[in-house]
């Protein structure tokens, strides 16, 4: 979505609606509340939860590349990322 | 309001984003094998240069169109991990904490937030999947 959205209308309620059943459909299936109704606050929460959990996954694949990295000599460390990017 | 506008903005940059994280993970790389040999020290600031790059791939994939990728560009600039969402650990008001950590000052409409955040989304759950393919191919 473009920037120019931050200077149109508001969303109209359908808009939200689409806005907040996409977020649903994206948060793990354990948080999905299968009674249907979920709370705006409710699926906040998840939402940052989630995120969260995301946030935290990109630091431990850090550490892990890190690692990684160190342990392989210069050249086949500088190879193995050049042959992922050809890949 | 266009209906295309609310796709959620399925990334297409997501190429952009794994070739600038590549970049970066050969750059850390090179530096690191001038320091040679690694004290633990240095294999933990590596993790967090590398949670630097991920996030600047993002940021630059998602353009500066994003409020959350600016917020980001600007966190870096200033040497930084910039973590535009979720920096307080106690979620009060959810719906706050997501407007003023992801927007920072500015007013931002609950639509335009809820897209902020599935696009932010997006972006990282990309990441986590570039990231993860790089370390599999490190292991073989």
């Amino acid at each position: 979505m473009s920037s120019a959205w931050t200077g149109r209308a508001r969303a109209t309620d359908d808009d939200i609606k689409e806005l907040v059943a996409k977020l649903q459909s994206l948060l793990p299936e354990a948080r999905r509340r299968s009674s249907g109704r979920t709370s705006a606050a409710k699926l906040l929460k998840e939402t940052c939860s989630y995120i969260k959990s995301l946030q935290r996954e990109v630091d431990d694949l850090s550490d892990r590349l890190s690692d990684l990295i160190s342990a392989m000599d210069d050249n086949s460390a500088q190879a193995e990322i050049i042959r992922s990017l050809l890949s | 309001m266009h209906r295309e506008a609310l796709a959620g903005n399925p990334n297409p940059s997501r190429h952009l984003q794994a070739l600038h994280f590549l970049g970066a993970l050969a750059r850390i790389n090179k530096l690191r094998a001038r320091k040679s040999p690694p004290s633990r020290r240095a294999t933990a600031l590596g993790g967090r240069r590398i949670t630097r790059a991920a996030y600047a791939a993002m940021a630059v994939a998602a353009g500066p169109r994003r409020a959350w990728s600016r917020a980001i560009l600007l966190g870096l600039r200033r040497n930084s991990i910039a973590k535009p969402f979720l920096i307080k650990k106690r979620i009060l008001k959810p719906h706050r904490e997501l407007r003023d950590v992801g927007s920072r000052a500015e007013e931002m409409e609950f639509g335009s937030l809820l897209d902020e955040t599935l696009n932010y989304i997006h972006h990282l759950t990309a990441q986590v999947g570039i990231m993860q393919k790089i370390a599999d191919s490190l292991c073989k």
